[in-house]
């Protein structure tokens, strides 16, 4: 899997927004916001063509967390990335 | 969907960023300063860079430093300009064109999209809507009483 190109996550007031950077317009008025641990693997993945377990690795290397939840909180986070076309 | 309020003196040096690398930025409205034709949280505007100002442009500008106001302009004297809201009877606010970070291009209201540049009824409101400013008080409490609160449905966004 692949974040698609021109997105940019952007640390804004507090908030981790994400971007479409390559777009001509950047509208503010729908914007996707990633809670802590989102943007922690979105960091880690970002650029590459990550598995579900290099968001798991991310994960489980910054918090305190089994390995079969953060398996299914990854696999959670990507389909919802994969559903709001940040993904593919 | 949640809303997320962002804190405008941090936000819009942001937004200032990215109107001057080129892009437009759309923005959702806030504040009663633009009324009638631009209502709180219901309209959307699209913002652009501009390093030239004209006299009944709607501008975005810094007046102090975090302090952002889109107001429309109504007097330029040298590089002093005079910003007043549409829907303001008192109270201008002043700016130099250092201050100026984008110029209102489009406003989005119910998916219908003003071109502001090309709309005949945008320029003559333009010209119009600041020369009423002796009976602006009166117009503004009949767009308050009549359009927003006896016909809401039609002006709120759902």
């Amino acid at each position: 899997m692949k974040i698609k190109k021109g997105f940019e996550l952007r640390s804004i007031c507090g908030e981790n927004i994400i971007i479409s950077l390559g777009k001509e317009n950047i509208n503010f008025t729908k914007v996707i916001t990633l809670n802590e641990t989102a943007a922690c693997v979105w960091n880690a993945v970002i650029g590459t063509d990550f598995t579900v377990a290099d968001g798991v690795k991310a994960i489980t290397a910054e918090y305190e967390i089994d390995d079969a939840t953060a398996t299914a909180d990854v696999e959670k986070l990507y389909q919802s990335w994969v559903d709001a076309g940040l993904a593919e | 969907m949640d809303k997320i309020f962002l804190q405008n003196a941090i936000f819009l040096p942001q937004v200032s960023q990215f109107l001057k690398e080129g892009k437009t930025v759309t923005l959702r409205a806030r504040g009663y300063s633009m009324r009638p034709f631009i209502e709180h949280d219901r309209d959307d505007l699209i913002f652009a860079y501009t390093d030239k100002v004209n006299v009944r442009d709607v501008i975005l500008a810094e007046i102090e430093e975090g302090h952002f106001v889109c107001h429309r302009v109504e007097k330029i004297e040298g590089d002093r300009i005079t910003l007043r809201g549409d829907g303001n009877i008192r109270g201008t606010e002043q700016c130099t064109l250092a201050d100026v970070r984008g110029k209102l291009i489009k406003v989005i209201r119910f998916s219908k999209t003003w071109d502001l540049e090309h709309s005949r009824f945008w320029k003559v409101y333009s010209r119009v809507w600041p020369s009423l400013l002796p009976i602006r008080r009166y117009l503004l409490a009949f767009n308050k009483i009549f359009f927003l609160h006896q016909i809401p449905q039609r002006f709120k966004r759902k």
